[in-house]
């Protein structure tokens, strides 16, 4: 059975993948400030 | 200034709304630079948390710039290269001893605003083009927004006043397609920078405090990891940033270009903070070799400009020794590797090896880099 995105080009399929994993990154950033300290380790040095 | 940047995801919201609306705006209104002036003021206040101490000290900045490059228009005719000095040396001066006043709210400390490093090497570039002859059209407006443009005001990338100005005057107008890539890709680096990176903290050089503080067996994956987590930290937050200011119409240049897999330490610094490096190689190296060509040997001439390339880029990340090491460490390697040539073996193992040899290189380099040598008050470097 052909796949329904064989149709699809690069460009097409890039902006698929991306449309599913906003979300998931959303998601994932969501839950993020519970896991971690979330704060930047660059900006420790924090006089740049 | 952490938490700011990346911990409230309100202050996230609004500055993607903002640059959304300045996008809009900026297409349509005709005093275009004046509407990004008031409203990346806006943004640099009330979104990154800039005080208005740290606004003056900014606009004083801009003033002298300004006012230097007047008075400076005859002499550029005749030396640039001095003519840009005098209006730069001051502001470096400045730079220079407000990173050691201590930050204090109240103090001097609190003139430094978070990003006046950026700032600084924007000036120089800005400085140095006008009086080069390569900005010799600029606009006043036009400067004034390509030094407060938001996205990119606090930790680069950082974009030449031309290629600025040739994005402000064409702002590309986004289509579905540039909105999910953008939303993508602002996504991507905070969950590098929110996520990932601090997952690594616990085992990096930044679970201490100094470098005596760590076990002997323990800091070759300590530096390790840190390498890891500033990458994920720092290419997430340059993705951050060229989202951003991409959402603005105005493209960011690029970065990061997968550093790792350079093969030596040339090449990792043509990788690596990009927009620096172009700095460094075309506003510090080749003028000062070009100076230096004719009064030393070839061999003298390259080390001599590579190494005070190094060093300013190791004054420029903190105003300590340990700063200069770093920056001597990555001379070395950029000077060696310059003189044993490119890598051209076709060889996958050889390539391999030395693609690994980069990276322990500078992984070894972030021993000077991430922690302070001894203990605050713990006498002597180890």
């Amino acid at each position: 059975m052909p796949s329904p995105f064989g149709r699809l080009t690069p460009r097409e399929r890039e902006l698929l993948f991306k449309l599913v994993a906003i979300p998931v990154l959303a998601l994932i950033l969501f839950y993020a400030e519970v896991w971690t300290e979330h704060a930047s380790a660059i900006m420790i040095y924090g006089r740049f | 200034m952490a938490s700011t940047l990346a911990g409230s995801g309100m202050v996230w919201i609004l500055l993607v709304v903002g640059a959304i609306l300045v996008q809009a705006l900026a297409l349509r209104d005709r005093r275009l630079a004046l509407s990004l002036v008031i409203l990346n003021t806006v943004a640099l206040h009330w979104g990154l948390g800039l005080s208005w101490p740290a606004l003056a000290s900014l606009a004083a900045g801009l003033a002298w710039i300004f006012l230097g490059l007047a008075l400076t228009r005859g002499l550029a005719s005749r030396r640039p290269g001095a003519a840009a000095l005098i209006v730069f040396l001051p502001l470096f001066s400045l730079w220079f001893l407000a990173r050691r006043v201590p930050i204090h709210p109240t103090g001097g400390g609190a003139l430094l605003f978070a990003g006046a490093s950026y700032a600084l090497v924007k000036a120089w570039t800005f400085i140095k083009d006008v009086q080069d002859g390569k900005a010799r059209t600029w606009d006043s407006r036009i400067a004034v927004a390509y030094f407060l443009h938001f996205p990119t005001f606090q930790i680069g990338p950082m974009h030449l006043y031309g290629e600025f100005e040739t994005a402000l005057r064409s702002p590309r107008r986004l289509g579905p397609g540039d909105l999910v890539d953008l939303t993508y890709r602002l996504l991507k680096g905070l969950v590098k920078v929110v996520f990932l990176a601090p997952l690594l903290k616990p085992y990096s050089l930044l679970a201490f405090s100094s470098l005596a503080e760590v076990p002997p067996a323990s800091l070759p994956l300590a530096c390790i990891v840190f390498s890891l987590l500033l990458y994920l930290d720092f290419s997430g937050l340059s993705d951050i940033s060229c989202a951003l200011s991409g959402l603005m119409g105005i493209a960011a240049p690029e970065n990061f270009r997968s550093p790792f897999l350079a093969a030596d330490p040339a090449e990792f610094w043509r990788r690596w903070h990009m927009s620096l490096t172009r700095v460094l190689t075309s506003y510090i190296f080749v003028p000062l070799s070009r100076i230096l060509t004719g009064r030393m040997p070839a061999v003298l001439t390259a080390a001599l400009a590579t190494s005070v390339a190094f060093l300013l880029c190791g004054v420029w990340h903190g105003a300590e020794p340990r700063y200069l090491l770093w920056g001597l460490w990555h001379a070395a390697g950029v000077f060696a590797a310059g003189r044993m040539g490119p890598t051209r073996s076709r060889s996958p193992l050889r390539k391999a090896l030395c693609v690994l040899g980069t990276f322990l290189f500078v992984s070894a380099g972030w021993i000077f880099f991430a922690i302070p040598l001894a203990p605050p008050g713990g006498g002597g470097k180890p």
